[in-house]
């Protein structure tokens, strides 16, 4: 007689067959796991999404190491309600497609609580967009497009806005250099196309012509045409809200072809360290924009400002870029938001509690408008002088006096 | 426009164009030799630039001697692809492909690591040599001319340039004719990684060097070797490379004038527009076969 193997213990306590069983098993585990209180030395997940390769890579890495100062302090101070934030750290390569399948992963398969992060429109626009499918509260750590903040999103938020960058670059032109003709070159992407208009119309409002208007796709490495038209024109300023690489060409042609205006105001890009390091005495002068600036702070925040540079030089070996402060803000503020969204961060709760958050950081206050924009975001006027940045406008914040026209 | 403007962006333009064809000479010369597409191509420019770039700051160097630096820094760097690109197995396009998209990923992150993400210009002293054309522009073009020019003179009218174009149309015919098959694909290669060297440091004193800037620069390589190739493709060849130079400078020219005239809002469309019409106006195989 052959014995027969030896059944499951549900078998041989004569109880239901095996695939029900099975069910109600995985059920209860399901639910268990589900239902289960965190523990406390269980971390909040965060998903973290930046370029660390591609063409942004630059700018993506100053962001996400700012955000890790924030996230590593926090956890030296004991976490949040005693659990430790765990970065999920993510690479989009500057590529809408990376992006999407990282935010999918990190929602669908990792379940974070939240996202921070992205650089530029292009990148996200398209987080933004999975963030709210899944209701996963997302904080943008620069974004200018206009667009992204009159969807309705319930889950979007960042910590920067176009209008300061209208506000700074247009005020300075009406009430510091006052000149007769201006040019606009801007980068065909949504947000420096919508900074462009809003600029010509602010130009055109103070009786300042703008008789150059011109795009460029990103790309664009022979600028001598454009140049030479807006010679043509007789500009005295050029006015250019391109990304840090499209300004070291621009400047770079504008000095070996001879021509020289006699102010360049670059919107973006041009407070990086690497302007000064890159173009050495051809830097001499020029104009940019800037939230925050080692050196250069916020007078209630400059404890702060200081602390964040003696980090970000003890962990990475060199000065923080100024993008790093956006990183670093935006993280103070979702660390603010998941401390008061109850004992499981995440979705609604957090949500919640990110809309109410009204925070004082190096990079201003950080507090959101129902739209998801920051209420209290502001740029200042900096300039190279003497191989340093320096803050030359609005007067309150200057601290040294404005040479125009360029050395 | 002005006739100024007009001007200034035929002579941008030829500069620029002739510049482009001396960028995609390494890619041309691999790919007539062995039929391999190297899409490792822009990083080998990219990574002649960094070798510059990182001479000229260590050592103060100027861009004339960082030229020839950077072009003997590669060699080596060329010979590990020949040798590597022989390996290939048919169709030797599709693999070769294959192999050298993941090369070029290895040398992307290579030199992010090396350099970070940074942008790296090469310094050049300001200045043009006439309006709308600065030194640096101007060196490159020159140094572009000299060199095709001369290399249509080694493939036309000697010895080695003979056997050099016999083994690109038929290696095999060509190795039993006692042609050391071996030495010219080495020595193809080695001449092809040390142009890519040059090229690297002549375009980071116009351009900037990032590491994932390599992409454009193959694709630019693509597209002139494939309209430069359209004369021989016709049956009309007589100078190898004079197509390559030719379809730079239109390139380059169409590219300015669009600029210029109607600004760079049009620049791709008009200059991909430009690339098809030239691509349809191309005689088919039946033209091909009537001209023959």
């Amino acid at each position: 007689m052959t014995r027969r193997p030896s059944k499951p213990s549900s078998d041989l306590a004569g109880g239901p067959p095996g695939p029900p069983r099975l069910f109600l098993a995985t059920l209860l585990l399901a639910l268990t796991c589900l239902g289960r209180p965190a523990l406390a030395a269980d971390p909040i997940l965060v998903g973290e999404i930046n370029s660390r390769t591609g063409v942004l890579a630059a700018q993506g890495l100053a962001v996400a190491r700012g955000i890790r100062i924030a996230v590593d302090g926090a956890n030296a101070r004991g976490g949040i309600g005693g659990r430790p934030v765990q970065l999920l750290e993510r690479d989009d390569e500057g590529k809408p497609e990376r992006a999407i399948a990282a935010v999918e992963e990190l929602t669908a398969r990792h379940r974070v609580a939240a996202l921070i992060g992205g650089y530029v429109d292009s990148l996200v626009g398209p987080v933004s967009e999975v963030a709210e499918q899944t209701r996963t509260p997302y904080l943008a750590t620069a974004s200018l497009d206009e667009r992204l903040v009159q969807r309705g999103y319930r889950y979007f938020f960042r910590v920067s806005n176009l209008a300061p960058y209208v506000e700074a670059t247009v005020g300075l032109l009406r009430d510091a250099v006052r000149p007769r003709r201006v040019a606009i070159l801007y980068s065909s992407t949504p947000g420096a196309a919508q900074l462009a208009g809003r600029q010509r119309d602010g130009l055109a409002a103070a009786a300042i012509a703008v008789p150059v208007f011109e795009p460029f796709s990103p790309g664009l490495s022979d600028f001598t045409p454009l140049l030479g038209r807006s010679r043509d024109r007789e500009i005295e300023v050029l006015l250019s809200d391109a990304f840090f690489a499209d300004h070291l060409l621009i400047v770079r042609q504008l000095s070996q072809g001879g021509w020289r205006p006699r102010g360049f105001l670059g919107a973006f890009g041009l407070e990086f360290p690497a302007v000064i390091a890159e173009l050495g005495a051809a830097a001499e002068g020029l104009l940019g924009t800037t939230a925050w600036q080692p050196g250069v702070y916020v007078p209630a925040a400059e404890a702060e400002s200081r602390a964040f540079v003696d980090a970000y030089r003890a962990r990475f070996g060199q000065e923080p870029a100024p993008l790093g402060m956006h990183g670093y803000a935006a993280a103070r503020a979702l660390l603010a938001a998941l401390a008061s969204a109850g004992p499981t961060p995440g979705g609604e709760s957090l949500r919640d509690a990110l809309a109410r958050v009204d925070l004082e950081t190096p990079l201003g206050r950080v507090r959101f408008a129902p739209t998801g924009d920051p209420l209290a975001y502001q740029r200042v006027i900096i300039q190279i002088q003497h191989g340093r940045h320096v803050v030359v406008y609005p007067p309150a914040a200057a601290t040294a006096k404005l040479l125009y026209p360029r050395p | 426009m002005s006739l100024t403007t007009l001007g200034e962006a035929v002579v941008a333009g030829l500069a620029n164009g002739a510049f482009y064809a001396f960028l995609a000479l390494g890619f041309v010369a691999i790919f007539s030799l062995t039929r391999a597409l190297n899409l490792a191509h822009g990083e080998l420019v990219l990574l002649g630039g960094y070798v510059g770039y990182a001479a000229g700051r260590a050592w103060g160097l100027p861009t004339a001697l960082l030229v020839p630096l950077s072009a003997a820094a590669l060699v080596p760097v060329g010979l590990v692809w020949r040798v590597l690109i022989a390996r290939v197995r048919e169709p030797v396009e599709l693999n070769s492909m294959v192999l050298t998209f993941g090369l070029s990923l290895l040398l992307q992150n290579a030199m992010l690591g090396a350099w970070a993400a940074d942008y790296r210009l090469i310094a050049t002293g300001p200045g043009a040599v006439v309006p709308g054309l600065s030194t640096a522009r101007a060196a490159g073009a020159l140094v572009a001319l000299v060199t095709i020019l001369g290399l249509e003179i080694v493939l036309t009218r000697t010895r080695w340039g003979t056997v050099l174009r016999a083994t690109s149309r038929d290696a095999e015919a060509a190795a039993l004719l006692g042609v050391n098959v071996d030495r010219v694909g080495l020595a193809t290669f080695a001449v092809a990684a040390a142009i890519a060297g040059a090229g690297g440091v002549l375009f980071a004193t116009v351009h900037y060097l990032h590491p994932g800037g390599g992409v454009e620069l193959t694709l630019l390589a693509i597209t002139l070797a494939i309209v430069g190739q359209l004369p021989a493709a016709a049956g009309r060849r007589r100078q190898p490379l004079l197509g390559l130079l030719a379809a730079g400078l239109a390139v380059g020219l169409v590219e300015a004038l669009t600029l210029a005239a109607a600004g760079p809002r049009w620049r791709e469309l008009v200059v991909a527009l430009s690339l098809l019409a030239v691509l349809f106006a191309a005689p088919g195989p039946a033209e091909r076969g009537a001209a023959r």
